[in-house]
């Protein structure tokens, strides 16, 4: 598979040493350089410096065709600015969005837009454990 | 009318007061509680802290009330999210917002923004007003996109079209005759309404149309 990552945060980072890891090709996009480059597995991780926002690098970065676009800045409402302006340039494409807002998650989800909330998966998580549920 | 603005921006503090002093109620959001403080000293309860692009601030602010949400925040992502959330929660009010990178316009107005306002390209429109003085055809406002523009034209002495009826211009679709100033009088036009010299003619033009009107209402000579 053919992954484009949007942030190079610790989930982006993780993912993109692990899918590498796996066989797919993953191409990275940040706009701090030095952030790339202290992911410590960043081995075979093709790297794009550039604001993921922006309408040329998210062209220069779907050149090759993606199968899924995983969008993960440190911020809300970049990420979901940066998924429909993706979502408008190509409407096949896969796009999973990470949001911390737990209400922003759902009204977005609402909007058709596949939605990763680490709140909820957490809260989720926390309601199983032993002892709580 | 009540109307909430997001973002005390100087634009957001300019039309709070603009606003105000034509009658309408405001309420203004920021969520710089420095900023919010001082403004509050100045214009009182208009004033609210918050942040603008969540949901409960908006309700607690009177978003189910308000005919106009204007999202005028620095932040294009933030003004996304504010009009987005109004579109979703508040069915009725109108956004309005501030986009300052042109090239998310259009992403803007696939949502259903109402009115995007960007200052870059107003800029760039008064600069392109001012190249083309000389030009029979003026550029009065940028419709859709830029794609199609609200026009101003003078019908020069000897033009192609001077006693010619509308009807018979055969006018391209792209091209749509909105009203004629001749002298103190408006004239809705009609497909026999005849031009005359020195009409002032508004009209609806596509881009590809601007060079044939341009030729139309110029001087034969």
């Amino acid at each position: 598979m053919r992954i484009v990552i949007i942030g190079s945060g610790r989930l982006g980072s993780r993912l993109a040493s692990l899918f590498t890891k796996r066989g797919d090709s993953v191409l990275m996009v940040e706009q701090n350089e030095s952030k790339f480059m202290y992911i410590e597995d960043r081995q075979g991780i093709e790297f794009l410096a550039g604001n993921g926002a922006d309408d040329n690098i998210i062209r220069d970065a779907l050149k090759k065709p993606a199968d899924i676009v995983i969008v993960a800045t440190g911020n809300d409402y970049t990420n979901i600015l940066i998924s429909q302006k993706i979502k408008l340039l190509d409407k096949t494409i896969r796009i999973i969005t990470r949001l911390f807002d737990v209400s922003l998650a759902t009204v977005y989800t609402e909007l058709g837009i596949e939605i990763l909330c680490p709140t909820s998966l957490t809260i989720d998580a926390l309601l199983k454990m032993p002892g709580i549920s | 009318m009540y109307i909430i603005i997001v973002g005390a921006s100087k634009a957001g503090i300019s039309l709070t007061r603009t606003l105000l002093s034509a009658g309408h109620e405001v309420t203004l959001i920021d969520q710089d509680k420095l900023k919010v403080s001082s403004l509050s000293e100045v214009l009182g309860d208009v004033v609210m802290f918050g942040n603008g692009a969540n949901a409960s601030v908006l309700k607690a602010a009177g978003a189910n009330r308000a005919d106009v949400i204007v999202a005028l925040t620095g932040d294009d992502s933030t003004n996304l999210v504010v009009c987005q959330l109004t579109k979703m929660m508040f069915m009725a009010p109108r956004t309005i917002t501030r986009v300052s990178d042109p090239a998310n316009e259009p992403l803007f107005q696939s949502i259903g923004v109402d009115a995007t306002i960007n200052a870059t390209r107003i800029l760039n429109y008064l600069i392109e007003e001012q190249v083309h003085a000389g030009d029979v055809v003026v550029p009065l406002f940028p419709l859709k996109g830029g794609n199609v523009e609200l026009v101003q034209a003078e019908v020069q002495k000897g033009a192609s079209v001077v006693d010619k009826k509308i009807k018979d211009l055969g006018l391209p679709e792209g091209i749509i005759i909105v009203s004629i100033y001749r002298g103190e009088e408006t004239i809705i036009p009609k497909g026999d309404t005849i031009f005359q010299q020195d009409d002032k003619v508004i009209a609806i033009v596509t881009k590809e149309h601007i060079d044939k009107i341009q030729k139309m209402f110029k001087s034969a000579g």
